[in-house]
């Protein structure tokens, strides 16, 4: 029975709308996978890109590049997950908190982002005077 | 008594002088009335041009294309941006900023330097090699590199004035070579003369007789500049001669140079459908998709000759006229001794080089314009934007606002038929993620300026609804496996009525899922199911899914009597798409002054307003409306999932699609604007529309990771009970984990489904 159920999962992980190719907008892994596929290069460029510009203290043009990185995948957690942390330095804690949820909703269980991500969250929470564990 | 004394009041010893001396009299008044009659020109030109001369309206541009290793993008498509983007094709290497050369699977670039709202871009040479996938690899002078962004095409200014549109140029855009073209082609003595040139109409009335037709004008630029701002075909004498008074009174108050450039922005130039074409600086662009600074001999000398007479020399409908003009400049050019004879002479056997619009759409789009204003305007005053030079960058995708356009266009043709009245329709597609506003269609004609239905039709929405009350019971604690009866009811009313609703096929099917009653929009299970979890509940959902208008929380509300805006819709939709985040729809996505500083920036933001489980059961549901219910006729590509639900209005008066993929949000409504019924469904009208827009423009399937709290089960369409992989009816669903699913089989029989799928096809024919 256990086995049928397993097979029940293989098989539904193959119909069901999750666990598709990697792609714009796509899934994580379902439930106990391996850790999230890497990055692709031109997300990788535009969050070093943005990271540069922050330390060169220029946060709008910081928002900018991950902005551009956002519309171009928009299903990688870390570009979300970035833009919570720059709203959060910014003072801006609602969108800091919502778009951590965004990218916590994106990330794959178990993964660094996720955990990275709930961490803004709870952050977010306590600046809005609201307590952890939304 | 006529003898007027020294001490009489002014007005009886003029009186009287003018007794004396009628003739005098009558020469002083005329030249009073004259004075006054050039001081009253003499304001109305200046008036004219200063009112102009300041104004610097907004630019608008669309989207620019990123270009990135991955990029799922053909060699093909990339030459029809650039090219519509108005570069040109070289052999051998590309030097000159606007140009790019193609080999098979290898395109070389020289992108234009370009100041984006958030940096200046450089001009640079990329060199993008092509797989079978798309876009493999980029490299520039420095080597691999992973994006790069292409100029973003301009689309016009913000708010064209009675038809009028120009792009304004700033004198150093402005070549050289155009101005002295301009003074030699139409006014040999600009820089001398007072305004009028007697010389030139002298000798152009000899060209003329000789010619036996209207070669030469004798109007000055100033002239017809006048001419241009009071835009007057009768050209009688009396016209001529204030025309001329105009002139020298503008030659009076401002200098050469000001007169030239207000002449460059303001002479007309081409008629677009209601558009008409003012200025080089929007010539440019409308005939060559070039900046004005870009062109070059042939180019220059083209719209140098239309300017004599835009529709005559149009060189679309009159090619060879054009041409002969064209030779006629260049050789006024050479005699002139500006451009060397051989550079004319190549010029003039050059290929007109008018770029194709047919592939591009229209470029004019009043339709997004409208919603760039809009949302504009809860920022800026109307003066900013027709007078600082903003620059505004959008979320505008020509690729998808020309597939829009066209299938709206064709659909509604083939849906016409041989109906007595033409449909209306409209269409909105957003990025999923991102609530870009990527295209705005508001009437089947392209182009059209008047009532815009994608913004402003406000038309009940009704099975569009559905999904909102369903996702305020999946909140509540359903499932979608639970069970709801659809069977005939009557619901009292606050006001003592009652109302009873039906099914459109009138048949009722008894116990349901959730799941089945959504997928098959069946109107009596929604409704007990609307009731049981409140009105009001179902009410402040819409709210916080992004409608922002009052709502009347009646029973009706549950099957749609509400009305909304297809960019309503859209919002709300791109909701249920994004996991239940809601992020507004954005038409502008950065504003920057003339000088390239960040004005108001439209930041990226969410909000998650539905709790992520739910939605996804939600979205499982929509999928298989497309799979198996009402949406079952849409034709997608392979591989291409996508969620969404038909729409039909009371007595078929509003036939609606709002659907989704991974990276698009499209809703199509169909419906005459007298309200009349169409006898159109969801399926039978808009989701025709629908599937070919998606197909065109959408490339990711519609996916989202599995919330926590949820687990994969095998179900039964109909009964929801768990069933083994070889059931017909069995659907993978994601349910709360550790749902207690309703007891019973495999529903392998055809319960139904005879009559069911004769209605189906009823739908789908009509």
């Amino acid at each position: 029975m256990v086995c049928g159920l397993l097979g029940l999962l293989l098989a539904a992980c193959s119909t069901v709308p999750t666990g598709a190719p990697r792609q714009d907008g796509a899934a994580a892994p379902p439930a106990g996978a391996p850790p999230a596929p890497d990055m692709r290069p031109v997300s990788a460029t535009l969050l070093a890109q943005s990271r540069a510009q922050l330390r060169d203290g220029n946060s709008a043009q910081a928002a900018a590049t991950l902005e551009r990185a956002i519309r171009i995948d928009p299903g990688e957690p870390a570009v979300w997950l970035a833009l919570a942390r720059l709203r959060y330095t910014e003072g801006n804690w609602q969108q800091a908190e919502q778009l951590a949820r965004k990218a916590k909703s994106l990330a794959a269980r178990g993964s660094a982002v996720r955990s990275a991500a709930e961490q803004v969250i709870g952050d977010a929470l306590l600046m809005q005077g609201q307590p952890r564990g939304g | 008594m006529s003898r007027s004394r020294k001490h009489d009041p002014l007005h009886v010893r003029l009186r009287a002088a003018a007794r004396r001396h009628p003739w005098r009299a009558l020469c002083v008044a005329l030249l009073l009335l004259t004075a006054a009659w050039i001081l009253y020109l003499n304001w109305l030109v200046t008036d004219r041009f200063e009112g102009r001369r300041w104004d610097l309206p907004a630019r608008v541009y669309a989207r620019p294309l990123e270009l990135y290793a991955g990029l799922d993008l053909a060699p093909a498509a990339l030459e029809q941006e650039l090219r519509r983007l108005g570069y040109r094709p070289v052999a051998g290497r590309p030097v000159r900023p606007g140009s790019y050369h193609r080999d098979a699977f290898v395109i070389a670039v020289r992108t234009r330097q370009f100041r984006f709202w958030d940096e200046l871009q450089a001009a640079q040479t990329i060199e993008l090699r092509f797989d079978r996938q798309g876009i493999a690899a980029l490299r520039d002078a420095h080597g691999e590199r992973a994006v790069a962004r292409l100029d973003p095409l301009l689309v016009g200014s913000i708010f064209p004035q009675h038809g009028e549109d120009r792009l304004v140029v700033t004198p150093a855009e402005v070549p050289p070579l155009l101005r002295a073209a301009l003074k030699v082609v139409e006014d040999r003595r600009f820089d001398e003369h007072i305004g009028i040139d007697p010389l030139a109409i002298g000798r152009a009335l000899l060209a003329n007789v000789r010619a036996g037709a209207v070669q030469q004008g004798g109007s000055t630029l100033t002239q017809q500049l006048v001419k241009n701002y009071f835009l007057d075909n009768r050209q009688t004498l009396w016209r001529k001669l204030r025309e001329a008074v105009m002139a020298m009174l503008l030659e009076l108050h401002y200098d050469k140079d000001d007169l030239l450039n207000a002449y460059i922005n303001e002479i007309y130039m081409g008629q677009d459908g209601n558009r008409a074409i003012h200025g080089f600086g929007l010539a440019s662009q409308y005939y060559f998709s070039r900046p004005l600074d870009e062109l070059e001999l042939p180019q220059i000398a083209l719209l140098v000759a239309l300017v004599r007479g835009p529709g005559y020399y149009d060189p679309l409908r009159h090619p060879q006229r054009a041409r002969a003009r064209r030779a006629l400049v260049l050789d006024l050019m050479t005699e002139a001794g500006i451009v060397p004879v051989a550079d004319a002479a190549r010029a003039a056997h050059s290929d007109l080089g008018i770029w194709d619009r047919q592939s591009a759409g229209a470029s004019y789009y009043p339709a997004y314009l409208q919603l760039v204003r809009e949302q504009l305007l809860t920022q800026y005053r109307q003066e900013d934007l027709t007078q600082t030079g903003l620059r505004v960058f959008t979320a505008l995708d020509p690729l998808v606002q020309a597939s829009a356009e066209r299938r709206i266009a064709e659909g509604l043709k083939a849906l016409d038929g041989e109906r007595a009245h033409k449909l209306s329709g409209a269409a909105v597609v957003t990025s999923t993620q991102s609530g870009d506003v990527l295209a705005i269609v508001g009437d089947r004609r392209a182009g059209y300026e008047g009532f815009n239905r994608a913004l402003n039709a406000r038309r009940p929405i009704g099975s569009l609804i559905k999904p909102v009350v369903y996702l305020a019971a999946l909140q509540s604690g359903y499932t979608l496996a639970n069970h709801l009866q659809d069977a005939p009811l009557t619901v009292p009313l606050d006001n003592g009525d009652s109302w009873t609703p039906h099914n459109f096929s009138d048949e009722t099917l008894g116990e349901v899922t959730l799941l089945q009653a959504l997928v098959e929009s069946l109107n009596l299970a929604t409704v007990r199911l609307g009731l049981d979890v409140g009105v009001d509940e179902v009410a402040t959902l819409l709210g916080r899914l992004g409608f922002r208008e009052p709502v009347n929380a009646y029973p009706s509300l549950l099957l749609g009597a509400v009305e909304m805006s297809p960019l309503d819709v859209a919002g709300i939709y791109a909701t249920f798409a994004n996991g239940g985040f809601f992020t507004p729809q954005r038409a502008v996505r950065a504003v920057v002054d003339a000088d390239g500083t960040p004005l108001e920036r439209f930041p990226i933001e969410v909000s998650q307003v539905a709790d992520a489980a739910s939605v996804y059961q939600l979205n499982q549901a929509l999928v298989e409306v497309l799979r198996r219910g009402t949406g079952r006729s849409a034709v997608l590509p392979d591989g291409l999932v996508a969620a969404g639900k038909t729409g039909t209005s009371d007595e078929f008066r509003d036939s609606w699609f709002a659907g989704f993929t991974g990276d698009r949000v499209a809703v199509v409504w169909v419906g005459y604007d007298d309200y009349r019924p169409t006898g159109l469904s969801g399926a039978s009208g808009a989701l025709r529309i629908w599937d070919d827009i998606v197909a065109d423009t959408a490339a990711v399937p519609y996916s989202a990771p599995l919330p926590d709290g949820l687990e994969l089960r095998r179900v039964d369409f109909h009964s929801g009970a768990a069933v083994a992989s070889g059931c017909r009816n069995a659907v993978e669903l994601a349910l709360p984990a550790g749902s207690r699913l309703p007891r019973g089989a495999c529903t392998g029989d055809w319960r139904g489904l005879g009559k069911r799928t004769l209605d189906w096809l009823h739908d789908v024919i009509n």
